[in-house]
């Protein structure tokens, strides 16, 4: 990796925390706790299931909207600073950049989702007073919304390299909510009788990123592992995709004129 | 300014409780609850879950248990969104096992207690052993609505025994479809199932559902008793016995018999029946 990379990189983790982006810990720490104490008493059923349905939950809507807001600003806010002139002036290439970019805030949110998944298994500790060795999910789970979020970022920074926030903000969200109904598109394919909406409806499916692989909360919840190296191979199609889009970007990035 | 702020703080609050408790008191306290389901599909609900399908269905089966326990706090006797909340939470996650067992109790028990719809709990019941086959905990469930709430021994007993194939099923589960078969629905067949419920329960309320039958089927036993003493004593007698206190005053008690939750029972004599006192906490159902 780059020299330059690093310390574009700590700094975009530093900017994060100084944006007060880790507060959402706070309103995390409320809501696990709380929840803890008053669900027995509101419900009926496994409040283990419950904490995990809600604290997963929980990790990967706070880090979708961290992942969507402060992402499409992290390039847009040095040219609009006009920040990025005197950046780029240095010794650092505009690729560099993208990339330092972009992992200084799946930093942020790999700190984000750790934090939530101690938290999670706090919770898990006060209800049940053990652990249990099916709760390892618990991590795993983690460890691939950690990898859905950084795809989130990755989508975020490549529209942040040509649109404004508000657009690339609004492209971003359709294209997550999209990426969750994209099985629904290859089932269309398949149930179709003509060969062109089949070969559609498939090169969509591949194209468009499938957040569905990125779908354990559930599973996690009921205690069910999920065999066959799905839960590595769903990691590698994350980082294959996202790395897919930010060498997008950063070739939009390097053709970008800023004058 | 450093006492003005607080003040101000201190008055928007008590503004805040005050209006809420005004608005409230003209509209009612619980009409965040009111009857009425924004989304009635399960299935589009999922789909728009953006994959959050699990804490939606807990917060739908959350839902649910609270309509259910607002009814019968206020005594009502319509369950109306009781089993499409269900059947919301069920479509939302289908291994939500808790919800298709509580919500059987729910729909199956008699009015007011419960919807009194043992035919929506038989198909909530279907609906969760095809998504879940491999759970027989809900064959037991089923086997328990045909045979309590719709006196169907035979179809109980064939539900019993099916859910007795499964390996990790308890040992009773085919003798007691056996016995089934033979007895119907005796008294002891019943007390059986209700006491693998209480030793089996998995939580509280479970627990205390299944204790409640276990004292009415004990208290049914006692007035069977009492009823049969009190016809030996009017043989020996040669007339008819007025009240129980009649049989402590003649000596033949010693004290007056109470229920399992400590109220005294009574005799009615135009019927010759032995009831349970009127303020007696013992399930009549």
């Amino acid at each position: 990796m780059p020299m330059s990379v690093l310390p574009i990189a700590r700094n975009t983790f530093r900017e994060c925390v100084r944006d007060k982006v880790l507060y959402n810990l706070v309103i995390f720490a409320i809501l696990i706790i709380v929840s803890s104490l008053i669900l027995g008493a509101i419900t009926i059923g496994d409040v283990k299931q419950i904490i995990l349905n809600l604290g997963l939950s929980t990790i990967s809507i706070f880090g979708t909207l961290i992942a969507i807001f402060i992402g499409i600003q992290l390039v847009y806010k040095e040219i609009d600073k006009k920040t990025v002139f005197s950046l780029l002036a240095k010794p650092v290439a505009r690729h560099e950049f993208i990339l330092g970019k972009y992992l200084g805030l799946s930093m942020t949110l790999a700190v984000n989702v750790a934090v939530m998944i101690l938290g999670v298994y706090s919770a898990v500790l006060y209800l049940r007073q053990s652990f249990q060795s099916a709760d390892i999910q618990i991590l795993l789970a983690g460890g691939l919304i950690l990898v859905e979020l950084m795809l989130v970022i990755a989508i975020a920074l490549l529209f942040s390299t040509f649109s404004t926030p508000a657009l690339s903000a609004l492209f971003t969200f359709c294209l997550y909510v999209i990426g969750h109904f994209n099985s629904d598109i290859r089932q269309y394919g398949a149930s179709s009788d003509s060969v062109l909406t089949k070969v559609v409806a498939s090169t969509t499916y591949y194209l468009l990123p499938n957040f569905g692989n990125f779908d354990v909360i559930s599973s996690t919840a009921h205690g069910q592992f999920m065999t066959g190296g799905v839960y590595l191979f769903s990691a590698m199609y994350g980082l294959a995709y996202s790395t897919g889009l930010l060498l997008v970007a950063m070739w939009i990035f390097q053709k970008r004129d800023f004058k | 300014m450093r006492a003005v702020l607080p003040a101000l703080l201190l008055l928007s609050g008590a503004g805040v409780f005050w209006t809420q408790g005004a608005i409230d008191r003209r509209v009612g306290h619980f009409r965040s609850t009111e009857e009425v389901l924004y989304l009635p599909s399960g299935t589009v609900i999922k789909a728009l879950s953006l994959g959050h399908h699990g804490l939606l269905a807990d917060i739908y089966w959350m839902r649910a248990v609270q309509y259910y326990g607002g009814k019968r706090l206020k005594n009502e006797k319509r369950f109306d969104l009781l089993d499409p909340l269900i059947d919301i939470a069920t479509t939302l996650d289908p291994q939500l096992i808790h919800a298709y067992r509580f919500g059987a109790v729910f729909l199956s028990e008699q009015s007011p207690v419960g919807a009194d719809q043992p035919d929506k709990a038989l198909a909530l019941l279907k609906r969760g052993i095809a998504r879940n086959p491999d759970n027989w905990q809900l064959y037991r469930d089923l086997g328990f609505v045909y045979y309590w709430y719709l006196q169907d021994y035979k179809t109980a007993a064939e539900a019993f025994l099916e859910g007795s194939k499964h390996p990790s099923s308890a040992a009773w589960m085919k003798t007691f479809a056996a016995e089934l078969l033979a007895k119907g629905g005796s008294r002891e067949a019943a007390r059986f199932l209700w006491q693998q419920f209480y030793d089996t329960a998995e939580n509280d309320q479970m627990k205390r559902n299944a204790m409640e039958n276990l004292l009415r089927l004990r208290a049914l036993d006692e007035m069977d008793l009492l009823r049969e003493f009190i016809g030996k004593i009017e043989g020996r007698l040669g007339r008819q016995i007025e009240s129980i206190s009649e049989l402590v005053r003649l000596g033949f008690l010693k004290q007056q018999p109470v229920d399992p939750k400590g109220f005294t029972y009574s005799y009615n004599p135009a019927i010759r029946t032995v009831e349970l006192s009127p303020e007696s906490t013992i399930r009549r159902f």
